[in-house]
């Protein structure tokens, strides 16, 4: 037992630190240089005598690497939950199609009603503005959720509840479409800006409401871990062992709708994380046992996103590519990687 | 069928599935009962409703009408808590836990004990290692469960309902999987541990063999409704073992304890004679070659088993022309059947 506990502990300490090292290189990075002397002592002492670099670093670079971190958290443990949840190694927010619910979620509030929608609406209202958006992008995150919830009751081919997924990702996104079609087009811009998905977006008041929401999620995945653990023997067992299958389900639907829901609010959507970490995880620590994933996977996603942020500011130029792309662009091959890894994808479940 | 032994009962326990136009049933009106300390073994013909008896007693599948008493409760009204608390499965279907250790699965028969964290307390170690003692696991523990063989894999299982500390146990087909060495170790390991832990275990198989001699009770399932149940003997002696699996094609003999295979003697009858053992042997493999074999001397041809010099066994046929000796059952047949 000492063997495999000493290298997961050792394995953990590491993806800390890299964490930590990441996240100063985030802030480091970007497109005005700022030497990493200032950058050291801006985060440690809050002041520098160049006001600018001051105001850069305290409200926009490290606002953006906090939302990295908290969305390479949340995103990466709402698709471990989904995949334990539905029993399928290619379950993920943005491959279910929950990340589209959560996008139409927004899109009611941004392109509804004219002129009392908008995002320059949104930020007149101030915070509550902030969580209407959120409560949004959940509601629809779960409604996406319970309907794939009800499929997958039914099918049990993984591949099958994938493409469904898909397609009800599809029918989502075109329900969106013919909203943004009747749209204003200032409206349409602001929608569209968003669906690039940006880490920037998030500052001040934003980052309190996303901070807050992103803990709730994490706190109910925390507490399922140990009904997630009986589910992995099936749900015949868990039931046997005392386990109260649909409350289980609630809190882990709530858990995935809120970490999705607000992330996808506030950054767009953002592809691949959900489904991808888990997956190099558990190949990382080679265990399932929730109890490790579920702080490990905060870790690797926290890691992956501050690493596709800083390769999103194309270190040494002045353009910065939108986030959804780079981690598309990281992300699908870890999928294709998974599929081709395993032959058949029902026995081989994690 | 009330009895102060009893762990489970069943009163006028109707099971099958519910649907909206009516309810199939496949057994109604069960009796039963379930003492501590004894083995139980359901056996049946597919299709019989074994497991469809099995999960609705596990609680897995809402009864028709009837009722299932745990202790002095309905199991209906337990919660699932509860319920985990007194009756624990181990079930046929593939597990897909992906990296679990065999540790870690056996240690999840603690999760109706732990709080929401799954800590353990000294008490939940203490059932842990038992349940590994029981069932000889140590070797296994850091192994993952998707490397074990079935076998191993089963008495994993095993030891995490265990683990779970209940006084009944159920087990659906747990030998289906395994080869013979690994069934008798288990039939055995669990009549063991219903006699020492005064748990009461139910399995269903389909391993008559190793039921008839392990099991402390049979419960029959006939095909269209209906369960007989007693010791393993009296229900060969009364005659319900014989109504319950004999067919056209095969048929269960009372005086051996075994299944024999009906063969339409199609062929010449043959006498035979000679020693008990290789007489035996000889009417087998002479029935599985079509003959009928006679113990009267009127037949064209006879044979006769012999010991010649050492351990040396000749067969000798006479009645077509002069003797022929031969020294394996191999020629005999070939010889027989050339004729």
């Amino acid at each position: 037992m000492a063997g495999p506990a000493k290298r997961q502990g050792l394995i953990l300490t590491c993806l800390a630190l890299l964490a930590v090292v990441f996240f100063a290189l985030d802030v480091l990075s970007g497109s005005v240089a700022i030497p990493f002397g200032e950058v050291m002592h801006i985060l440690f002492s809050r002041e520098s005598e160049n006001q600018a670099w001051l105001f850069i670093v305290e409200k926009i670079r490290i606002p953006k690497a906090a939302t990295a971190v908290l969305a390479g958290c949340g995103l990466s443990v709402s698709g471990l939950l989904m995949q334990t949840l539905f029993r399928n190694p290619l379950a993920g927010p943005s491959e279910l199609g929950i990340t589209a619910g959560a996008g139409l979620g927004v899109a009611s509030v941004m392109l509804a009603g004219g002129s009392a929608g908008g995002m320059y609406a949104v930020n007149q209202l101030g915070i509550s503005g902030s969580w209407l958006v959120i409560v949004m992008a959940s509601l629809g995150s779960a409604l996406v959720m319970s309907l794939i919830l009800l499929i997958a009751g039914r099918v049990k081919d993984n591949v099958v509840l994938l493409i469904v997924g898909v397609m009800i990702g599809t029918i989502t996104l075109s329900v969106i479409s013919i909203w943004q079609y009747v749209s204003q087009p200032e409206e349409l811009q602001e929608y569209i800006m968003w669906t690039f998905g940006s880490l920037g977006g998030v500052t001040q008041y934003r980052l309190f409401v996303l901070t807050i929401v992103v803990l709730l999620g994490l706190l109910g995945a925390f507490v399922s871990s140990k009904s997630l653990n009986a589910l992995l023997l099936g749900e015949n067992y868990a039931r046997s062992m005392g386990l109260s299958i649909v409350r289980s389900r609630l809190m882990i639907m709530a858990s995935t709708s809120l970490l999705t829901g607000s992330i996808t609010a506030f950054c767009g959507p953002i592809g691949f994380i959900g489904i991808a970490i888990p997956h190099l995880t558990r190949a990382l620590l080679r265990t399932s046992n929730h109890r490790i994933l579920m702080p490990a996977c905060c870790l690797s996603g926290t890691v992956l996103m501050l690493f596709c942020d800083i390769v999103a500011q194309l270190p040494g130029t002045q353009t910065v590519i939108p986030i959804n792309i780079v981690t598309s662009l990281l992300g699908a091959p870890v999928v294709i990687w998974v599929i081709l890894r395993s032959n058949n994808l029902r026995s081989s479940f994690s | 069928m009330k009895d102060n032994r009893a762990i489970l009962q069943t009163e006028a326990l109707s099971i099958g599935y519910r649907s909206k136009s009516a309810d199939l049933v496949i057994a109604g009106d069960l009796n039963l009962s379930l003492e501590a300390g004894k083995l139980v073994c359901l056996l049946g013909e597919n299709g019989s409703g074994k497991s469809t008896l099995m999960r609705t007693l596990a609680g897995l599948q809402p009864a028709l009408a009837g009722k299932i008493l745990l202790g002095q409760r309905e199991l209906a009204r337990l919660k699932p808590q509860e319920l985990a608390t007194q009756l624990s499965l181990v079930l046929t279907e593939r597990l897909e836990t992906g990296n679990l250790t065999a540790r870690e699965v056996i240690t999840l028969g603690r999760t109706p004990y732990t709080g929401w964290l799954g800590q353990l307390s000294d008490a939940d170690r203490r059932q842990i290692d038992l349940a590994i003692a029981y069932t000889a696991t140590e070797s296994l523990l850091n192994r993952q469960i998707s490397q074990l063989s079935d076998g191993e894999r089963q008495k994993v299982m095993l030891a995490r309902a265990l683990t779970q500390d209940t006084g009944v146990i159920l087990l659906d087909e747990p030998t289906a999987h395994l080869d013979l060495p690994n069934r008798i170790g288990l039939m055995k390991l669990l009549h063991r541990l219903a006699a020492e832990t005064n748990k009461a275990i139910l399995l269903s198989t389909h391993e008559l063999d190793l039921a008839l001699q392990t099991a402390d009770q049979l419960w029959l399932m006939k095909k269209g409704g209906g369960l007989l149940a007693g010791v393993p003997e009296d229900l060969i002696l009364n005659g319900s073992f014989e109504s319950v699996f004999n067919q056209d094609n095969f048929f269960f003999d009372t005086n051996t304890g075994t299944f024999n295979i009906q063969r339409e003697p199609t062929g010449e009858q043959v006498y035979l004679e000679g020693s008990d053992k290789e007489v035996l042997w000889t009417k087998k493999a002479l029935q599985r070659a079509g003959f009928s074999v006679s113990n009267t001397a009127d037949s064209r041809r006879k044979i006769k088993v012999m010991h010649i010099a050492g351990e040396r066994v000749m067969w000798e046929v006479s009645g077509s022309g002069s003797p022929v000796q031969l020294y394996s059952i191999a020629a005999l047949i070939t010889f027989l059947t050339s004729q």
